[in-house]
């Protein structure tokens, strides 16, 4: 029986291959992986902007509430003890026309 | 020839085909009995015990003020539901329900509901609508078999009382609403959207597919201001409370433009409560119609000016104190003597009103008076607006109606409308439609109201003769004294009309309803303003109770608009005066 004998450019092409194939399924699971990864990363970022956005709501509501003019004008007359002031202290500024 | 093992083997193989074909037959009819015959009520049952097909709640829109300040908006909030769970006792059910009604406060009436609907076997029933969502939360922590939460949200208005009978509001089941709730709540509400929940049979949910998503509802700007409602609302609960008045109105309008900036009717409710207590639900700005007394006396002077059938130096007897024109006798308040056209109207003498429009055709003042749209609603964006009342011509009293109508009486106008044609004098002659929405108020039907643009009723120099010679100076020296305003002229009516009793016939009842009408600053008007308030009891006189108020929130709407006073102040005339006295 002989045995056959390799070439070198034949072992050169199989490990070519071999290494092609093993980057292709290489790629292919790191590709999975990340749109996996990636899309769990999305499902996040949306939970998160729902969050945000609800978390928008609630603190635009709480400015409001907080705007409350009744609310305003008491804590100004009550805690800060100001006052309205008399006519002649207002002083209007004329507006600019130019703009 | 065949061995006895090969028979035998025959033998074997045919009695086990058989029994097998025949198994198999059993069980192709039992599944023919189960899956045809039995279909629908099977079908039924699997898609009840394993599936809900619910309805998703839009989210409504957000109602703002003309600055994006928020007035209206909904709240995430969630709704307890409750399935029937195979095999469970009625007495675990009660106690399941009983737990949840310590939780949620349910009423003896609720919790009955409930468990008639377990007993029923109801695939799906609602426990409690729009709750918060701790406690939901704390529904959900209680893990209670068959017990649920659903998305919903919840209607909040962060002012509270606030612009109450402009918003409406809406209550918790949402199929009782008012003001603008109501008026727009198609384009509020959004689109339903539906979305199947699968459970397993325990009754908790493990997929949910979305058939049709729920469309948000549009969001409304209105022409309100927070800021100026809020004077408004203040001016008004401190005038009604000083004067014991049974209840008040304030409108707050721009001239040109029609919007409003504030409409306040008082009693009023916290929206979040609406609907609230009965007597507080009428918006009175726009839905009850009153005798206006002598606020109508800007009609009667600009049809008789308009008609050149009186002149400002034409001068009328009203020693007498009294008129009597066909059994009707016309009194003033007290007995002024002779004066001029003007002064009649400065001094709001009725005697001299009816000399002057006795000086008119029933037909010329009926035509002045449909010009100024009484009797026709204004066409705000609000529901259930009161058209007011003025009889058609021809069903006048020969004698009486016309003097009668001339000093505010026998005709019936919403506050509204009063505002609406004292705003004819500030516009220089024109009718202004009011609005209250500013933007995202688009209905199909509101395409001829928005075509309504204003219309001229009176000659501009009608209106600007009698805004210079007589609506002003009842400010200035007239009955509404009371409302001057230091550095900003005024032109105003006052207004005491007596209540008419239906019971008793008559107007002496000693209840009166007051009220002031007016613009400012008089040279470019920026704000119309009425004050109405009814049966004050400390004073009652529109120039004494109405003017104040009027004044009042003048004052503080137009330092908020930052409009410098038109004239000096008095205090710098006497600042001045003393710098002067210190120069050498």
């Amino acid at each position: 029986m002989v045995r056959r004998k390799w070439s070198p450019r034949g072992i050169a092409l199989g490990a070519a291959f071999l290494v092609a194939v093993v980057g292709i399924l290489t790629f292919y699971v790191w590709y999975q992986t990340e749109s996996v990864k990636l899309g769990i990363d999305i499902g996040r970022s949306e939970e998160k902007i729902r969050e945000l956005e609800k978390a928008i709501e609630t603190l635009e509501l709480r400015k409001a509430a907080l705007l409350d003019p009744g609310r305003v004008e008491k804590i100004a007359r009550e805690s800060l003890g100001l006052v309205d002031p008399k006519d002649d202290e207002v002083i209007y500024q004329k507006r600019d026309s130019s703009r | 020839m065949r061995t006895f093992y090969e028979s035998d083997i025959r033998k074997r193989t045919l009695v086990l085909s058989f029994v097998l074909a025949a198994w198999a037959a059993v069980v192709a009819l039992r599944l023919v009995q189960i899956q045809v015959f039995g279909h629908a009520r099977a079908k039924a049952t699997v898609l009840n015990q394993n599936r809900d097909k619910i309805k998703v709640e839009p989210k409504r829109g957000t109602i703002l003020d003309r600055n994006g300040e928020i007035l209206a908006c909904s709240l995430p909030a969630a709704s307890v539901v409750i399935r029937p769970v195979e095999k469970e006792t009625p007495a675990e059910e009660r106690a399941k329900v009983r737990n949840l009604q310590a939780l949620l406060g349910l009423t003896e009436k609720e919790v009955a509901y409930v468990l008639g609907r377990l007993s029923d076997d109801s695939a799906y029933t609602y426990v409690k609508k729009k709750i918060s969502e701790d406690t939901a939360a704390r529904v959900m922590a209680l893990k209670l078999p068959g017990v649920d939460t659903e998305p919903a949200t919840r209607r909040h208005y962060p002012l509270g009382q606030l612009a109450a009978h402009v918003l409406g509001g809406l209550s918790l089941t949402e199929d009782n609403r008012a003001g603008v709730e109501a008026r727009y709540d198609g384009i509020l509400k959004g689109e339903e959207g539906e979305q199947v929940v699968y459970k397993v049979s325990g009754g908790r949910d493990y997929q949910t597919q979305v058939i049709k998503s729920p469309v948000p509802g549009r969001d409304l700007v209105l022409t309100i201001d927070a800021t100026i409602q809020y004077y408004a609302e203040k001016e008004l609960v401190r005038a009604l409370a000083e004067h014991e008045a049974a209840w008040g109105t304030v409108i707050v309008m721009e001239p040109y433009s029609g919007e409003i900036l504030a409409l306040a009717s008082s009693p009023a409710y916290d929206v979040n409560d609406y609907p609230g207590p009965k007597a507080a639900w009428m918006n009175r700005a726009v839905q009850l119609s009153y005798e206006p007394g002598s606020t109508f006396k800007i009609v009667t002077a600009a049809a008789a000016r308009e008609r050149k059938r009186v002149g400002f130096t034409d001068v009328f007897d009203c020693s007498a104190g009294s008129i009597t024109i066909g059994g009707l006798t016309i009194r003033d308040h007290e007995r002024v003597g002779v004066m001029s056209f003007p002064k009649v109207l400065i001094e709001s003498s009725n005697v001299g009103t009816v000399l002057f429009a006795l000086r008119l055709s029933v037909e010329e003042f009926y035509e002045t008076i449909k010009a100024f749209r009484f009797g026709v609603k204004t066409g705000i964006e609000l529901p259930a607006e009161a058209p007011g009342r003025v009889y058609a011509a021809k069903e006048w009293n020969k004698k009486t109606s016309l003097p009668h109508i001339a000093i505010g009486y026998e005709v019936m106008a919403t506050p509204l409308q009063i505002l609406r044609a004292m705003n004819v004098f500030a516009t220089g002659g024109m009718l202004v439609r009011p609005r209250i929405v500013k933007e995202g108020g688009k209905l199909g039907r509101d395409s001829a109201e928005d075509a309504d643009g204003p219309i001229r009723v009176i000659s501009e120099q009608t209106a600007s003769d009698l805004v210079g010679r007589v609506f002003e100076a009842v400010v200035e020296e007239g009955t509404a004294k009371l409302g001057r305003l230091d550095g900003f002229g005024i032109a105003g009516k006052t207004g005491t009309a007596k209540k008419y009793d239906r019971v008793l016939n008559t107007y002496n009842t000693g209840k009166y309803t007051s009220s002031f009408v007016g613009f400012v600053p008089v040279e470019r008007p920026r704000l119309t303003m009425i004050v109405v308030l009814d049966e004050p009891k400390e004073g009652y006189y529109g120039g004494q109770v109405c003017a104040p108020v009027f004044r009042d929130i003048a004052r503080q709407v137009l330092r908020y608009l930052r409009v410098p006073p038109e004239r000096p102040l008095p205090s710098r005339i006497l600042a001045a005066g003393k710098e002067r006295e210190k120069r050498p």
